[in-house]
Order: C-alpha cells, then sequence, then structure tokens
C-alpha cells in the first residue's frame, strides 16, 4: 500500500475542499515517502505541498543534491520564490521517512522529518490567492517529479504540534480526527490507492501512470480482540450457559 | 472459562522489513503473505485470566490467485511475566517456531481456509503475562513445504486456550 511516482508525468492532485487561498490558512500535510532514487547533483525533486497549478504562489516541500549530499527544501513562493534548505538532514536511498509540512501561519511554514522539525521558511504567505490545489508526487507546473513511494497521507486543515505529528508517524489510520480533510491509507488498486477515507469524499486525482509497491512497517492501528465465555458451576460444565465478555483493546 | 483471542488484519504490528502487506480483498482488509519468502507479523495483548491448557492458532486465510498447492505457516510466542529479566526495548525472546501442516489450499482462489497450529512451544505463557503472537508464511518452504503460488491473504487470527 504505498504508491510509486517514477516519472515526470505521474503525481496525485486534488482541488476539493482546500483553503480559498493560502493566506491566512493553516494545513498539515503529512505521509510517508521512500526515495527509490535520490536527485542527482543539482537537481530538486517534488514531494508534496499546495500550489495553483501554476509555477507562482505555492507552498511545497522538496529534496535538493547539493555537493552530492540531499536535504529537505521548503519552498514558498508569494509571487517571489524563495527556499530554505535544512543542511542538518540528509537523506538516504531506499529508506523511508515519515515527512510533514505544516503551514502554522502566514510566516511559518516547517518540514518535519521523522518528528524533527526542519527549518522553517518564514516567507510572508499574506499575498496569495487563487485556486489552490493539493499535489503529491510532482509540481506539474514545473515539470518537477522524483523516484519514490508514497504511502500512508493524511492532510488537516489546521496545524498540527510537533507532538501529534509523532503520533500520526506510528499509525495509518490518523489520531487526531479533528480537522481531517483527507486520509489517503492508499491501499493497492488503481482506484483504491486513491480513496479518501476522512468521510469527506475528497479522494486523489490520478496523473499518469501510478503503480502499487511495497509500504512502510507501519501498523494500521486497529485493536484486537479478547472473547472470554465462562460458564455456571465448579468447574464449569461444558453445556453450561456462558456469558460472553467482549473486550476491545485499542 | 475459554480465552480466545481474535488478532485482525489492521491490529498487525510489523518488523523492519519482511513483514506482509495490508490490503482490501473484496474489501476485506488482509495481510498478504508473499509465496517465495518468509513474511512476519504480530500482534500484542495480555494474557487473560483463566488462560489454561494447550494453546492453538488458527489462522483463517485464502488465496489471492492458486488453486493448487499447499501453504504451511509458522507461530511463535514470545510470554513476559511481571519480573522477568527481558530488556523489550533491546531484545525479543520468542520461544521456539511451531510449524502447520503443509496444507492443500482450496480448489478456488477466495474461498477461506482454516488452518490449526498446536502451539507446543509456547513460552510458558501464563495468565496475565505480556506477549506477542509472531506468524509467518514459510514461503521460503525451509520448515514446511509451501508450493501454492501468489500471496496467501490472512483475513484472522485466532489463539485459543485448551477450555
Amino acid at each position: 500500500m504505498a504508491i510509486r511516482i517514477d516519472n515526470s508525468a505521474d503525481g496525485m492532485t486534488r482541488t476539493a475542499g482546500m483553503p480559498s487561498t493560502l493566506t491566512n490558512s493553516t494545513w498539515t500535510i503529512s505521509g510517508w515517502v521512500y526515495f527509490v532514487a535520490l536527485p542527482g547533483s543539482g537537481v530538486y525533486h517534488a514531494l508534496f505541498g499546495i500550489n495553483t497549478n501554476n509555477t507562482v504562489r505555492f507552498d511545497f516541500l522538496y529534496v535538493k543534491n547539493q555537493s552530492g549530499v540531499t536535504y529537505p527544501t521548503v519552498q514558498v513562493d508569494n509571487g517571489a520564490y524563495n527556499e530554505v534548505t535544512d543542511f542538518g538532514i540528509t537523506f538516504s536511498a531506499s529508506t523511508w521517512y515519515h515527512m510533514a509540512l505544516v503551514r502554522s501561519s502566514n510566516t511559518s511554514l516547517v518540514a518535519y522529518i521523522n518528528g524533527t522539525a526542519a527549518s522553517a521558511n518564514t516567507t510572508n504567505q499574506s499575498a496569495n490567492t487563487g485556486t489552490l490545489r493539493l499535489e503529491i508526487g510532482s509540481f506539474a507546473a514545473w515539470s518537477d517529479t522524483c523516484s519514490a513511494r508514497f504511502a500512508a497521507f493524511k492532510h488537516h486543515s489546521a496545524a498540527l504540534s510537533a507532538a501529534e505529528i509523532l503520533q500520526e508517524m506510528r499509525t495509518i489510520r490518523p489520531q487526531r480526527l479533528a480537522n481531517l480533510s483527507g486520509w489517503y491509507p492508499m491501499f493497492p488498486g488503481a482506484s483504491e490507492r486513491l480513496v479518501d477515507y476522512s468521510g469527506n469524499g475528497q479522494s486523489l486525482t490520478e496523473v499518469g501512470t501510478l503503480t502499487d509497491e511495497d509500504p512502510p512497517p507501519i501498523s494500521y492501528g486497529g485493536p484486537s480482540w479478547a472473547v472470554i465465555a465462562q460458564g455456571s458451576g465448579s468447574p464449569p460444565a461444558a453445556d453450561a450457559p456462558k456469558r460472553l465478555a467482549l473486550l476491545g483493546v485499542g | 472459562m475459554a480465552s480466545r483471542f481474535v488478532f485482525l488484519p489492521y491490529g498487525a504490528e510489523f518488523p523492519a522489513a519482511s513483514f506482509p502487506q495490508l490490503l482490501l480483498s473484496n474489501r476485506r482488509p488482509a495481510l498478504a503473505f508473499d509465496a517465495s519468502a518468509d513474511e512476519t507479523c504480530y500482534w500484542s495483548a495480555i494474557a487473560p485470566q483463566g488462560l489454561t491448557g494447550a494453546i492453538t492458532v488458527v489462522i483463517t486465510y485464502a488465496m489471492a490467485s492458486a488453486t493448487t498447492g499447499t501453504v504451511g505457516f509458522q507461530a511463535q510466542i514470545e510470554a513476559i511475566t511481571d519480573g522477568d529479566s527481558t530488556d523489550t526495548d533491546a531484545t525479543t525472546s520468542f520461544d521456539t517456531v511451531n510449524n502447520s501442516a503443509s496444507t492443500t489450499v482450496p480448489g478456488t482462489a477466495g474461498y477461506i481456509d482454516q488452518i490449526s497450529i498446536t502451539m507446543s512451544n509456547a513460552d510458558s505463557i501464563a495468565a496475565g503475562d505480556y506477549f506477542r503472537l509472531s506468524v509467518n508464511r514459510d514461503g521460503d518452504g525451509t520448515a514446511i513445504t509451501d508450493s501454492a503460488s501468489g500471496d496467501a491473504y490472512v483475513l484472522c487470527v485466532e489463539l485459543r486456550d485448551a477450555a
């Protein structure tokens, strides 16, 4: 249950239920990313974010290769482009990373990598309007792509705290249901992989040809059940009336 | 007092590598175990009061595509009693693996079958123990002949005691 992006024509988008403007909107996009291949020297790979399907006015998380090492890059364009790269975080291929991008105010866009905050981009988004869309695995307007798998994505229309992001890392199902705008377990299947399980009916749209690959080793986060039946008598007779106690755990 | 644990795909826990994929089979949650390599998952629980006698694990599965051949599953228990010197953040201590029989799969893919594994090695599990159940398909056939092609979809795992 992970979606493979391996072509510049591949990606996932959604326009339903998006904020009307980048200005004064708070949100969090989070999920798991596995780099099948890292970008080449000087190359940027687009991961996910919100844009206007245009080359300007966006909030996006990229990775870039600088001098042979791949770093996270938080990009904000409010009519002028600005990027902030965290040189203290590096990526390896064939490894799963939990990533989150949090817009908590007009002047704060922060990426979290495995629960640790990367450098914040404080470029002011106060001037931005336009029809917004969520885009995962590509930035089509820039023809930017990546070679990666994506799994268990969630979109909240609120800025999650660092502690909440740590909670969301450990299960496929959301831990925070408040402000849940989209939840994409990405079960395998041509249409199934795009389905929104949040109840909002805001499924993703496939761009290009997506395929399914192996997921990260995280639990769905469901319960186990114990069924204990006790008959009367001591010891209980085999045909004695039974009392059932159903216990859901989790 | 009969004790039954019903472990569902959504509650499975996974090792860092070589684990079954969680998917939906006709909207039913299932764990897809590969045909050629061993894949493992776990469930955790507390052994209930009244747990007694021999433990049996019953695996309900259906084949994704195979209509011939056999499958084999293995199960292990790691039971930790209050006061045991098991460092849970550094080690695992599963008892010796218990093997199912090499079982002929249903003649129609999607039909369920239930395989029982007698847990002769149950790590001396006792009421109140924190325990984990490990389940894997012997995809590489090292202990059990597993010749059926394609994934085996595990739909449910039940742990029963002797009562």
